[in-house]
């Protein structure tokens, strides 16, 4: 299967590739199926969450325990369930990415992130309970450095 | 929309195995108990909206590379 993006052109794909979003994204009910493109690494730690129905539909994600020191939260027990989550090995946690014009305002959403059991390739946008805010910018105020 | 009053310690069932009672009100404040199954989800309007809104936001990010290389942190 084949897939156009605008920031990485034509993508192939197959069904293994495939991570399920059972209840979809917050706001996007109507995507359920997602691709993981891109390598995250060191030197690039992004990699983009695509739509297969929706081609213009697309998130950028990142690691956020690259970008903040601690960050703890637990899963409930419905969540766990729901991903079908056996070992901590299989989770993969990221947090979407606004990415401004102004870069220095461009913030991570750790209040509510993507969880993906990639053995089972399903995934969910949970809410935590802890007390993280929705907009965490990269940039601490008056640095020119991410922090 | 459906409009019911209730009174303290009324509740209404929603498709059977969802029940939202009035345990006070006073003052402009309401406060509702809510016992539903674990796997419904149950949020703040506000915290709905505001993780709505962030999703869109990200969704239409400038997603180019070039721009996503600024944001790495230096160690």
């Amino acid at each position: 299967m084949k897939i156009v993006t605008d920031y990485l052109g034509e993508v192939e794909y197959t069904k293994e590739d495939i991570i399920s979003f059972p209840d979809g994204i917050y706001g996007f009910p109507d995507s359920r199926e997602y691709l993981l493109l891109g390598e995250m690494t060191t030197e690039f730690p992004f990699v983009w969450l695509q739509s297969t129905t929706e081609e213009t539909l697309s998130f950028i994600l990142t690691n956020p325990f690259l970008f903040v020191e601690k960050y703890d939260f637990n899963l409930d027990d419905d969540i766990i369930a729901k991903l079908k989550l056996e070992k901590v090995e299989d989770v993969q946690v990221f947090t979407t990415v606004i990415v401004k014009e102004n870069i220095k305002e461009s913030s991570i959403n750790l209040k509510s992130p993507i969880v993906i059991n990639r053995n089972e390739m399903i995934a969910s946008q949970v809410v935590l309970a802890e007390d993280y805010p929705f907009k965490h910018f990269i940039f601490q105020k008056g640095t020119d450095e991410p922090c | 929309m459906l409009i019911l009053t209730r009174k303290k310690n009324e509740s209404i069932i929603i498709n059977n195995d969802i029940e939202i009672t009035i345990l006070e009100s006073d003052d402009g404040k309401v406060k509702i108990g809510i016992d539903a199954p674990k796997s419904v989800k149950i949020h703040r309007k506000e915290v709905f909206d505001a993780i709505i809104e962030e999703n869109k936001q990200a969704a239409s990010s400038k997603r180019s590379a070039e721009n996503l290389k600024n944001l790495i942190p230096k160690k």
